[in-house]
């Protein structure tokens, strides 16, 4: 149940939305440029798009992106788990993570449409290449938060390996994993349209591609709205799932 | 097991046991970093060469190939000429993100209502896939030099923004409170207090931001209708001339480590040389 203290408190942030919808219409209502489609006209194509089951194309999306991100998590466990235990791995190849995410990551995706053409590999792999090493950097620094102190005084009372995962390692780590997991999600996300946008046949990037082709702005703004409100969703959600993880750990 | 990992790790710190037994001589930990890092290059090198050769390059240019073909690039002239078209989006478009991006930092950071009517744009901004905007971009301006700098500001502007926002609300308020109270005027506490403590936050937002913005210039060319490097990119992809695609590849992944690279390196001399003035 909001508080709908909370909720009054929200004011600020309505009225910039507000104000951004009311620049759109009064822009459109004026000048109407032709990349500025009427709101009405968003909302209506987007209702065509859905109803015809134009958006059936998402769900290949949706299964690469799950794909994509089941080989990350793996491969970033067994990654992050390998430099969070071997400390002079860490220090060796932590700065080449480093410099690697300072490459422009999209660059790459071309190569990848060379060697796969226009199949999920290509997706997956542009998924991998956007989401491991966010997600590996988050995960190691969660595995380095295991308190040794308390870790040292569970084995002095002799505590149960069950028990000690329980009520230190799991607390101690739980919010940051999840932190981590975030960060590979949205950056999954941005891998999987990318490489979408890239190859322009398959899923939402097909959408994006013909409306634009064709220059239907409406449905050009669904779809890209709809993407756009798709990772925002995903990425309150999880941040939800993160502060219940924390406030957990701290009682 | 990763509870174990870390609880090894440092054993001398929290047993004060068996610190001598891990524990290397300074020169020698330094090699054995560098031989791991070399020998991870290396391996993927090799790796990389060996795959091409068994391809026979079709799809796999092998690396030796690929240096080779940027050398013949470089030397043709298309490489650098498409390399200044791009880097032009660039160069205007970082910039204007630091211009326009560090006061609105700033701003949002001390302005509580602005704050939040406007901060979740920004949230909003680095969460999304900013590719999706590119072909709306892209009907609106064409690939307009306006359009590849408004992309590039997109890309970079957000983390900008976001962290000096961020940079400025961590400074201690005590600070500002007895700066103020001691008479400061409002000139003086951003001078003295605000801006000095707020200096690795904020370029650390500067370099995230450089390197967001290297991936907003290659994103406009890669959709679309491609042109500078992107439009080399899809030539060569369509023309399956594996060697060249490698070779423009490679070299944007080179400017984005050399300039990111170059911009760490003055963060650090420059947080040095504020440290010991501090000092």
């Amino acid at each position: 149940m909001p508080d709908p203290r909370r909720v009054a408190s929200l004011w600020p942030q309505a009225a910039s939305f507000a104000a951004l919808l009311a620049v759109w219409e009064v822009a459109n209502e004026t000048s109407n440029p032709y990349w500025l489609p009427s709101l009405q006209s968003v909302g209506s194509s987007w209702w065509d798009l859905a109803s015809s089951g134009a958006f059936s194309a998402a769900t290949t999306s949706l299964r690469t992106l799950g794909i994509g991100l089941a080989v990350v998590v793996v491969l970033g466990a067994v990654l992050s788990g390998l430099l969070a235990s071997v400390r002079l791995l860490d220090d060796a190849l932590s700065p080449l993570i480093n410099a690697a995410m300072s490459t422009p990551t999209v660059a790459l995706v071309p190569v990848y449409v060379l060697i796969w053409g226009y199949s999920d590999t290509t997706r997956v792999v542009a998924i991998i290449s956007f989401s491991l090493f966010p997600l590996v950097l988050q995960w190691i620094a969660a595995l380095r938060r295991v308190p040794a102190e308390l870790t040292e005084m569970s084995h002095a009372f002799a505590a149960s390996r069950t028990a000690r995962v329980r009520t230190i390692v799991i607390p101690a780590v739980a919010p940051l994993l999840l932190n981590g997991a975030r960060v590979g999600v949205v950056q999954a996300i941005k891998g999987l349209i990318t490489s979408e946008l890239i190859i322009g046949v398959v899923g939402v990037g097909k959408l994006i591609v013909q409306a634009s082709d064709t220059f239907d702005m409406p449905q050009l703004y669904a779809v890209v709205l709809t993407v756009v409100a798709a990772s925002i969703v995903s990425y309150v959600v999880l941040s939800t799932l993160e502060s219940r993880a924390s406030r957990w750990a701290e009682s | 097991m990763s509870e174990a990992g870390s609880y090894e790790a440092q054993p001398g710190v929290v047993a004060g046991l068996g610190a001598s037994r891990r524990r290397r001589h300074p020169a020698q930990r330094t090699l054995a970093l560098w031989a791991i890092r070399l020998a991870v290059v290396g391996v993927g090198i090799v790796l990389w060469e060996w795959i091409g050769r068994r391809d026979g390059g079709v799809f796999v240019a092998p690396f030796t190939t690929t240096v080779r073909h940027l050398v013949d690039l470089w030397k043709d002239g298309a490489l650098a000429s498409a390399m200044w078209r791009s880097n032009e989006a660039l160069l205007i478009g970082f910039p204007i993100s630091v211009v326009a991006g560090l006061p609105l930092g700033f701003w949002l950071g001390r302005v509580r209502v602005a704050d939040r009517a406007f901060s979740y744009f920004l949230d909003v901004a680095l969460v999304i896939p900013m590719i999706a905007v590119v072909p709306v971009i892209i009907v609106a301006l064409g690939l307009t030099l306006t359009a590849r700098v408004l992309v590039v500001v997109l890309f970079a502007l957000p983390i900008v923004a976001l962290n000096a926002r961020a940079a400025v609300r961590i400074v201690e308020r005590p600070l500002v409170e007895m700066s103020e109270a001691f008479g400061a005027s409002r000139r003086q506490v951003w001078q003295t207090v605000i801006l000095p403590s707020s200096f690795a936050p904020v370029f650390t937002g500067l370099r995230v931001g450089l390197a967001h913005a290297i991936s907003g210039m290659v994103v406009i060319e890669l959709t679309l209708i491609p042109a500078g490097l992107g439009g080399l990119i899809v030539q060569f992809r369509s023309q399956f001339a594996a060697g060249d695609l490698y070779a423009v590849t490679l070299m944007i992944l080179i400017e984005g480590l050399v300039l990111v690279g170059l911009a760490h390196a003055v963060e650090q001399s420059a947080s040095r040389r504020l440290g010991r003035v501090d000092a």
